[in-house]
């Protein structure tokens, strides 16, 4: 039994993740905060000991072996209720965590995210209400009564979801709570110190009661118990009276403790009382800064200006910069280190190749069954994600490029006719539908050639075509980085625009004679997000004021901002760009559903109905699947034009012309608008394959170099092989689309808001917000529509087993 | 539309398609042959999962390593039992739905999660299990975890939901912040505040 609770502490990497980013905004905040001498009293280090011993309470309670035991015996789950709600929720307001966390948080952040909620007169009004002694004592009460009901808490011994449900509302409900009690500063009391002592006895007489329910029951109150104790060798009315007994003694002195402290405080003469934290008064009209008080003293802190409305003197801080990190900035602002990440990457392309063609036919076994389909993949979508488009930075076809560039001088420019997206849209098209009809991912000599093919044709458009025609123009792969590269949270950008403007070489587009310019023609003041960048940083180089970086941008923004941007122009007038941004959103619902038991049954139904190769009724379904998505966002398109808010049809065009020309502006805005949904579903899809997979690396490599004669050992496959996949995996996976699915609809009705005002701020590219008025949400529906189609069909493929092509339901063709 | 067209071509003239997929589970040389196993799903659940084995000659000592005629003709078993509880599942490894002719498979439904032994028999069959005839190919033993089925989607709806709250506050911060923007203009100056020490 000691063992079993010993080996019953969990790890769940939510509840590590969350404490540790709670606990590190609260210290870089504490820290901050401190600087200053005249505040060093704010937050002393008792205050940050008990917020991380409440960190730690909660931890306690939900991975130790509490949590493992919590489903078999009551008074396990007794005790994590009394640890949520009688040491953390106090121990977190004793800390006083509001301005410490407000403070640890990035300025934009704070500013731009946290600054609108904090400042809302009604949201104040609210949290002044919720905090009410009268209003917290019921809420906390109603909430402890109502999950001890038994329907209400077998439902969450039954289902996981419910019970962190349970946890959470147990929690949040006792520091409204105790909020009273401690009044943690920002905030004023709103009874006398006297009365939170009935305050607390009356909670305590509730807390004994249902304690006393507990002890004395002649049956076990709870069914799910009288089963499960008694497998752990525990009778279960016996567990029930000691949870009964726990929420008894341990209860009643956690709420009298405090009363008796209060009591014996206001009981001394005032003179000896101890001095108080002075809660401030922050008056609605001044809420836009958060204050910092000690006793004795006002001082204002400009924590929450809004982006954009900043007064002068609250200097906004430069941008993260990454090429300014030590070690790692130097490195990537390095030209050698650049060329040898990409020789890296060439000689690995190599070493896929040759093995792709001498290596096992079978994909599992091969590294170019595994390294570019299952790593690669999974690496870049996580990097596009997290960074930036650093996987055009490595990209391997260029080294080939540039060398052959110093002999081979490209003799034209690319066709003007060829001047957009949609070569990409048609070859990325192509690239979907016959990944899904060959099985490219499954045949090691496929993959070979088509690396083979991609390295002949970036030579060949280059060696012809100047300015970086084939990332431009033609590159699937590329078009992919950069579509998805416009969630990442970094940018090429200049780190002060008035140094761009009083700038007349324009050396980042130009170059000069030690480096070249921009070769995709990107002039960085004007450029305005990731879009068509490669990341190659060659205008850092060029740039003789050491004003480039890689900064950091919030995520999305260039999809909801419409701002005229260097050689891409106005996103919303951009039909080829919307094409190819819809094209990837949806190839990514295609191409992993392609990878479900019930697609691939379609598929063998549909080549044995139409007498057709599977091949070809694969390309048939992927080809549909692309398409009904298409026509959807058409017709959105033309219901948001007939219920978008009128507009003066201007002279020469015609009613008819003016709904062509709203229908073409909302299905860009909706095409655009899906890029968030679609980012998360490749996450989700390559992220899978990665997580439960990414051993396979090592035995597949100890083949390859067997193979060469490099060592003489045999590949452990086993070790490698089939693992369970994680359980976070699954919430991580919903959780990431329902963030798609928030920045689609968002981006979606910025877009259709700004869809009439071609003066607004969003077109200028300086939309703080937006407003919406009924009409425009009538504009918004139907895209919206689209929006959680396309969620629900993720979604659905979520909850499919998934990697079983080739094996369960797929039939060759006779 | 050339590579369009060439595709389409391609796509019809492509009568078989070799895809494998899943992860080698194991492998084991004895004299000149090698058996190899792979497993599917990659992180198996309960349900089905798929066991195909790759039978070559080590060193390669034919023209068309697997393709020889010896390999279509060994029978193939292969068991799967749970290590904890003991049951047993076993089907004979066919070419019969495979999509890649070079490997034999089965399905086997394993009911239980937990960690599963599955052995490789190349030469026996369901009912002589224990006679291992002389196939000249070697047994195969080999250890999965398989995890359990994949919960029903109403139980996951805090995450499946949590797109609600999180649209809801992305569209109520534009609100809040259009809202305030004619204030903040006109009070730019003035972000200091002033409080009293309580009395």
């Amino acid at each position: 039994m000691r063992d079993e609770i010993l080996r019953s502490w969990s790890f769940d990497p939510t509840l590590a993740i969350s404490c540790v980013v709670m606990a590190s905004l609260y210290l870089r905040g504490a820290i901050r905060w401190r600087r200053p001498r005249a505040l060093r009293r704010g937050c002393t280090p008792a205050r940050i000991a008990c917020y991380l011993g409440g960190l730690l309470a909660i931890w306690v309670a939900l991975a130790s072996p509490l949590e493992a035991f919590a489903p078999l015996m009551l008074s396990a789950h007794m005790g994590q209720h009394m640890l949520l709600t009688m040491v953390a929720a106090p121990l977190l307001l004793i800390g006083e965590p509001f301005l410490p966390l407000l403070r640890g948080l990035p300025a934009t952040v704070r500013r731009t995210w946290f600054g609108p909620f904090i400042a809302s007169p009604l949201l104040r009004r609210i949290g002044r209400c919720a905090v009410h002694p009268l209003v917290a004592w019921t809420i906390f009460n109603v909430l402890l009564l109502a999950w001890h009901v038994p329907a209400l808490y077998e439902l969450a011994l039954r289902e996981p979801a419910w019970h962190r449900m349970e946890h959470l509302a147990l929690l949040a409900g006792a520091i409204l709570f105790w909020w009273p009690v401690i009044v943690p500063a920002p905030s004023r009391a709103w009874w006398p110190r006297w009365a939170m002592v009935p305050y607390l006895l009356a909670a305590d007489l509730v807390n004994t009661l249902m304690a006393a329910i507990f002890a004395f029951a002649p049956s076990v109150i709870y069914g799910t118990y009288a089963t499960t104790a008694p497998a752990v060798g525990v009778d279960a009315l016996r567990d029930q009276a000691a949870a009964g007994a726990l929420m008894w003694v341990p209860g009643s002195v956690a709420y009298l403790l405090p009363a008796a402290i209060i009591l014996v405080k206001v009981m001394r003469p005032a003179h000896l009382r101890a001095p108080l934290i002075t809660p401030p008064t922050l008056a609605p009209e001044r809420a836009s800064s958060v204050i910092a008080i000690e006793r004795g003293r006002s001082v204002s802190l400009p924590l929450l200006h809004h982006h954009g409305h900043a007064p002068a003197r609250a200097a906004v801080p430069p941008p993260f910069d990454l090429l300014r990190v030590p070690l790692l900035g130097a490195l990537l602002r390095s030209r050698p280190a650049r060329l040898g990440l990409r020789t890296v990457m060439l000689l690995l392309a190599v070493a896929i190749v040759v093995d792709g063609f001498h290596g096992p036919r079978e994909a599992p076994m091969n590294l170019a069954g595994t390294l570019p389909w299952t790593h690669w993949r999974g690496m870049a979508v996580l990097l596009l994600l997290v960074g930036g488009n650093f996987l055009c930075m490595g990209c391997p076809f260029l080294l080939p490029r540039f060398v052959a560039s110093r002999w081979l001088r490209p003799v034209m420019r690319w066709p003007r006719r060829l001047r957009s997206k949609w070569t990409a849209v048609f070859l990325a098209a192509i690239w979907l539908i016959t990944y899904e009809a060959f099985d490219l991912w499954a045949s090691p000599l496929a993959t070979a050639w088509v690396i083979i093919a991609y390295f002949v044709g970036a030579f060949v458009v280059d060696s012809l075509a100047s300015g970086g025609s084939f990332c431009k123009w033609v590159c699937p792969l590329g078009q992919f980085h950069f579509v998805q590269s416009t969630l990442s949270p970094l940018t090429v950008a200049a780190r002060d625009p008035t140094v761009c403007a009083t700038c007349t070489t324009h050396d980042c587009l130009r170059g000069n004679s030690r480096q070249r310019g921009c070769e995709l023609e990107l002039f960085v003041p004007r450029k305005g997000g990731n879009l068509d960048c490669t990341f190659c940083l060659d205008c850092v180089d060029a740039c003789p004021h050491g004003n480039v970086g890689l900064l950091a941008q919030p995520i999305g923004a260039e999809l909801r901002s419409d701002a005229w941007r260097s050689s891409l122009g106005r996103l919303g007038r951009r039909l080829d760009v919307a094409a190819l941004l819809l094209l990837l959103s949806v190839g990514s619902v295609a191409n992993a559903a392609g990878m479900t038991a019930p697609v691939l049954e379609v598929m063998a139904g549909l080549a044995g109905t139409l007498l057709v190769p599977r091949a070809a009724s694969a390309a048939l379904v992927v080809g549909a699947m692309l398409l009904l998505p298409f026509l959807l966002v058409l017709a959105a398109g033309a219901a948001s034009a007939l219920a978008g808010p009128a507009r003066a049809v201007s002279a020469g065009s015609g009613a008819t012309g003016e709904f062509r020309r709203r229908a073409r502006e909302a299905f860009i805005a909706v095409a655009i608008a899906l890029a968030p949904l679609g980012a998360a579903v490749w996450l989700v899809h390559f992220s899978f394959h990665f997580v439960t997979s990414w051993q396979t690396a090592a035995p597949v490599l100890v083949r390859a170099a067997n193979d060469v004669g490099l060592v003489s050992q045999e590949p452990a496959w086993s070790d490698a092989c089939c693992t369970a996949a994680p359980t976070w995996l699954l919430p991580v996976n919903l959780l990431a689309l329902s963030l798609g699915a928030a920045l689609a609809l968002w981006t979606l009705a910025r877009r259709i808001a700004a869809m009439d005002d071609h003066d607004s701020e969003l077109q200028r590219g300086a939309a703080p917000a937006i407003s919406l008025d009924r009409r425009t949400w009538r504009a918004w529906a139907p895209g919206a529509i689209v929006i959680m189609l396309l969620w629900c069909a993720a979604a659905w493929v979520v909850f499919q087993p998934m990697d079983m092509r080739g094996t369960l339901g797929f039939e060759v063709a006779p | 539309m050339i590579p369009a067209l060439l595709a389409g071509i391609l796509i019809m003239l492509v009568r078989e398609v070799s895809a494998d997929g899943g992860v080698t589970a194991g492998s084991r040389a004895e004299g000149p042959a090698r058996t190899t196993a792979f497993v599917e799903p990659v992180a198996p659940r309960v349900g089905p999962v798929d066991v195909s084995v790759l039978l070559t000659p080590q060193p390669i000592a034919f023209e068309g390593s697997s393709d020889d005629p010896r390999h279509g003709a060994v029978r193939l078993l292969v068991v799967a039992t749970h290590i904890e509880s003991g049951i047993e599942r076993s089907d004979m490894a066919t070419p019969a739905h495979r999509g890649n002719r070079l490997l034999r498979s089965c399905v086997l439904q394993l009911p239980r999660d937990g960690r599963w032994r599955i052995e490789v028999l190349p030469g026996c069959d369901l009912l002589h299990r224990s006679l291992q005839l002389p196939s000249g190919w070697p047994s195969l033993t080999f250890e999965i975890e398989v995890a359990p089925s994949l919960p029903p989607w109403r139980t996951q709806w805090p995450w499946l939901l949590a797109w609600i709250p999180m649209t809801a506050l992305l569209l109520w911060r534009d609100r809040l912040v259009a809202g305030r923007r004619p204030a903040a203009r006109r009070r730019a100056d003035g972000a200091s505040i002033t409080i009293a020490p309580r009395k």
